[in-house]
């Protein structure tokens, strides 16, 4: 009992990790890009707040899969996060990763998602 | 709550990371604070779209003690919540042992320092009983002395007195008797010591007053010592 709810718990936090990071991934995938426009651009596909963009840019940043640079904006420093080769393969990785969780969901209760 | 206490209290929340790791976040805060200014977003909106600043520094924790574990992680292992709670719980313990052994230490020093000051009290009164052992005897004949003194110069006018009135009576009995010359003789003697007793009187009470001065100044001393040696003990 206690197994089963532990691991689902712990199954939960992980997928949503991974979802989170390949959104951010995905939002400096095209371009570089800073953290208000990472969560603008990805409004409407996951609600992402600036308490939850932080950790998610360190920890890809520390694991390598994005670059940063510090460059001037309007008077001020702006912060900007490019994606790496190791980040473009996490991406690519993640999205095949989530065709085959679409299509066990699509075999376990039909229809789309 | 205005910007500025909203960082300063995400800041309070982040003393446990490095500096550079919270100049970072306040900076990233910052950033996103300036951008959203500059599209027009009010104060009150920002901070609304920041959320408490407890739970952004929260994140930002959880994220650090994850890399820090995260070389322990499996598939098999407690999820993310509970390894936390577990670490925690450790580091309470492994706090509450610590404490454990500094309270017995002292416990440990504290009885030490009781039987050290019981030995010392122990040992003052056995010094005091060997003091008085000691110093008893010749306490003692010191106080023999002094009463046999004084006892001695009191009673030594009134000897004479009364010897001197005793050998001038008898002298007059020799005299009737018919040995004139025996008689004056003893008269004198009587006479003298008669004179030298009543002479003598007010200068044997003076030295007997001196003597019980003494003794006086003897005893007080005697009381003192012995009294200061009770309170100690």
């Amino acid at each position: 009992m206690y197994s089963i709810i532990r691991n689902g718990v712990y199954m939960d936090i992980q997928l949503k990790k991974g979802v989170l990071d390949l959104c951010v991934l995905y939002a400096i995938s095209k371009s570089e890009s800073y953290g208000y426009k990472i969560i603008n651009d990805l409004q409407g596909i996951i609600d992402i707040s600036e308490s939850t963009l932080y950790p998610i840019l360190k920890r890809l940043e520390d694991k390598g899969n994005l670059t940063t640079r510090t460059a001037e904006h309007s008077g001020r420093l702006r912060r900007y996060y490019k994606i790496t080769a190791s980040g473009l393969e996490k991406l690519n990785s993640g999205k095949k990763d989530l065709i085959e969780i679409q299509s066990i969901y699509k075999k376990l209760f039909g229809g789309n998602i | 709550m205005t910007y500025n206490e909203w960082r300063d209290e995400l800041k309070s929340n982040l003393l446990s990371v490095t500096e550079d790791e919270r100049q970072r976040v306040l900076d990233f805060y910052a950033e996103a604070y300036a951008d959203k200014r500059e599209a027009g977003k009010s104060e009150r909106e920002i901070i609304n779209d920041f959320g408490a600043p407890y739970d952004a520094a929260q994140r930002i924790l959880n994220e650090k003690i994850d890399d820090e574990f995260k070389s322990d992680v499996t598939a098999e292992e407690k999820p993310t919540e509970i390894q936390q709670t577990d670490r925690k719980n450790e580091k309470l313990k492994k706090e509450r042992d610590e404490l454990k052994k500094e309270c017995e230490e002292l416990k440990k020093e504290k009885e030490r320092e009781k039987s050290k000051s019981y030995g010392g009290k122990r040992s003052r009164g056995w010094l005091f009983v060997l003091f008085c052992i000691i110093f008893s005897i010749p306490i003692f004949v010191v106080i023999v002395m002094l009463a046999s003194v004084s006892f001695a110069v009191t009673i030594t006018p009134f000897a004479l007195v009364a010897g001197g009135a005793a050998a001038t009576g008898g002298s007059i009995g020799i005299m009737i008797s018919g040995d004139i010359a025996y008689g004056l003789y003893t008269l004198g003697a009587g006479l003298v010591s008669l004179g030298a007793g009543i002479a003598l009187f007010p200068l044997l009470l003076k030295l007997v007053k001196l003597i019980w001065k003494f003794f006086r100044i003897f005893f007080s001393a005697l009381r003192r010592v012995i009294g200061g040696k009770e309170r100690a003990v």
